[in-house]
């Protein structure tokens, strides 16, 4: 006799980062200004969407999980108003201090404590781009992952995940538990919170947990990052009339024999 | 003691060497010459006694190690993560170096946890300053960047981003040749490849076009599209999309130019509301001609730009829409 089926679980895991179409650079010590907006990161707000599809056709039990500082409850709280069920904050206010791989330990450790049967990342993080910690989480846990997933099926504990591969789509089939990376958002799964959504989470409790900061020696240094020099002979029109700059443009394509 | 040794993961495709891994060789080739080390090159695959040989013949290039074994064609994370972590042991590099590609960073990622090493994705440069590995790579979009050193991780381990260093060339002599065997485990191969179907040309003929507009997210949602189809109606292209508004889903994957979509080299690009994030630059990047039309200044995509304005797409694109028609008439 087989057993009950229980309800499947689902971890997303959720990074606040800053805005990205806000960053400046300053033109004079070329460094960026990250300005002070967080936001969820793009991909990571994709898999909340890939989770609340899964629950929506499968049936599932969905918790979001940040790690970062007290203010990332923000992207948890977002979260939660568009219809994740729990959500958790891993105390980590130098989240970008320690390397991916720290971070995909202390997640994974946190992912062990709870029995999910998947876990949902958003493909990389608007800021740092690494794209590490989904896989490494997975390598921590032994489990497979599959990545640039843009799809999800499900039937009998086995993953059917379409994805976005290099100029080509492929059909990958893989058994739970398992990490996916989310590339993409299907204009269908992606959720806004209401504002009935946004008075409801507010009254879910969001436990903090504490993790011992990692006390091995950093293993990677970084420098302040700055902007580079333009690389490019090419010509800039800026803060001319439109029409102007159109006909500079239809001049030069005109000289470079391009119309 | 022996020589320090420069690893390169060479990568292969469709029964070719990935023009990236030849990229890969330079930067190695460079490196072991800084630390006065020895560059071996390891190929893994199924049946790829022939890129092992072609490899043997690029300059630069000390020693080839092939790994062969069923599992790692085709390409799946958890086998390759299991033979490179192998491979990685057996050689015992100072250094490791893996191309930026899509497969590279996704086992590549799992490589370094398995070992515990720290890696560095998308190097642009790398360099030893006292004798420790430092690689300069791009955050926050490209728009900065910044140099990693790795202070208390060895070997190094970094993937190297396509284009950032020239190709090397092949040349009389042949290196030597020696196989490695490795034990591939159980809980590598879950995961299976079920499916698989190449984007062709693309919708119009992407691949092969003289001119391409692509837009991006600047289009803010996707009806606004059709103000890139008209622009790329007048000037007889094909229109491309970027990462972003695929992930959006306001275009087609099989629309997509950059790593994960197409690459094309067409006479004129013209990229209206694309940042050119890394991702979009390999992708277009060998166009003869760039045009960028962008409202932020420091968008990246003004780096490789011939032609940039810096304005408001939806003042600019009908503007230039309106004149190029009264020129064509
Ligand atoms: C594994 C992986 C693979 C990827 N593969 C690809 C790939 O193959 N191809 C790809 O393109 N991306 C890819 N990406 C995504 C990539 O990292 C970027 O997110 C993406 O290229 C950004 O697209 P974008 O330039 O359209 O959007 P954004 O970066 O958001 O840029 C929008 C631009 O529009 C400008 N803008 C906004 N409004 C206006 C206006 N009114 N007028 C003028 N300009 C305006 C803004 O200044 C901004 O520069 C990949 C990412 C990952 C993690």
């Amino acid at each position: 006799m087989s057993e009950p089926q229980r309800e499947l679980t689902i971890a997303v895991l959720i990074k606040q980062v800053p805005d990205i179409n806000a960053v400046v650079v300053d033109p004079t010590s070329r460094q960026a200004n990250i300005g002070g907006g967080r936001v969820m990161n793009t991909y990571d707000a994709y898999a909340v969407g890939e989770a609340l599809a899964i629950k929506d056709r499968f049936g599932a039990q969905v918790t979001a999980i940040a790690a970062g500082p007290p203010a990332a409850r923000d992207v948890l709280l977002r979260a939660l108003a568009t219809g994740v069920d729990e959500a958790i904050l891993i105390d980590l206010p130098n989240h970008n201090d320690i390397d991916s791989l720290t971070t995909a330990r202390i997640l994974a450790a946190e992912i062990v404590k709870h029995n999910f049967d998947l876990v949902l990342a958003g493909q990389s993080t608007d800021d740092c781009e690494t794209g590490q910690v989904g896989p490494q989480i997975a390598e921590t846990l032994k489990w497979p992952h599959v990545s640039l997933a843009t799809h999800v099926e499900l039937s009998d504990r086995e993953l059917r995940v379409s994805r976005d591969a290099e100029a080509s789509k492929e059909t990958i089939e893989v058994p739970l538990p398992a990490v996916l990376m989310v590339l993409s958002g299907r204009e269908e799964s992606q959720r806004y919170p209401t504002l009935k959504g946004m008075m409801a989470a507010k009254k879910k409790t969001i436990p903090v947990v504490e993790v011992v900061e990692p006390t091995a020696a950093r293993r990677l240094e970084w420098s302040v990052p700055v902007a580079i020099e333009r690389e490019a002979e090419g010509i800039v029109v800026q803060g001319v009339p439109t029409d102007e700059a159109a006909r500079q443009l239809v001049a030069w394509l005109k000289e470079q024999k391009l119309i | 003691m022996s020589s320090p040794i420069v690893l390169v993961i060479g990568e292969h495709r469709n029964d070719r060497i990935r023009p990236a891994s030849l990229e890969l060789v330079t930067a190695a080739r460079e490196l072991a010459n800084l630390v006065d080390g020895e560059f071996v090159v390891a190929v893994a695959g199924s049946d790829i006694g022939h890129i092992a040989s072609e490899f043997a013949n690029v300059e630069g290039v000390d020693r080839v190690v092939v790994i062969e074994h069923p599992s790692l064609a085709p390409f799946l994370p958890g086998p390759w993560t299991g033979a490179v972590s192998s491979i990685i042991l057996q050689i015992e590099p100072f250094a490791v170096l893996i191309p930026s590609s899509i497969t590279g960073r996704d086992y590549a990622a799992r490589v370094a946890a398995r070992l515990d090493l720290a890696l560095v994705p998308d190097a642009l440069t790398l360099s030893i300053d006292e004798g420790q590995v430092v690689a300069h790579r791009a955050v926050l979009g490209g728009r900065v960047q910044t140099a990693v050193r790795f202070v208390a991780s060895s070997p190094a381990m970094v993937t190297v981003a396509p284009g950032a260093y020239s190709r090397s060339v092949t040349c009389e002599h042949a290196a030597p040749i020696e196989s490695l065997r490795i034990a591939v485990n159980d809980r590598d191969t879950r995961a299976t490849l079920v499916d698989k179907t190449e984007h062709t040309a693309g919708a119009k003929g992407l691949t092969g076009a003289n001119r391409i507009v692509s837009g991006g997210r600047g289009l803010g949602k996707a009806e606004n599209f059709a103000l890139v189809e008209e622009l790329a109606a007048v000037l007889d292209a094909a229109v491309g999309a970027s990462g972003a508004t695929v992930g959006a889903g306001w275009r087609a994957h099989s629309d997509q130019v950059g790593s994960t979509g197409h690459t094309v080299s067409p006479k004129l690009y013209l990229a209206v509301g694309i940042s050119g994030a890394p991702q979009h630059l390999v992708g277009m990047s060998g166009s003869d001609h760039i045009v960028a039309i962008n409202r932020d200044p420091d968008a990246p995509i003004f780096k490789i730009a011939s032609f940039g304005i810096v304005g408001d797409l939806f003042e600019i694109v009908p503007a230039l829409i309106g004149q190029l028609k009264s020129t064509v008439d």
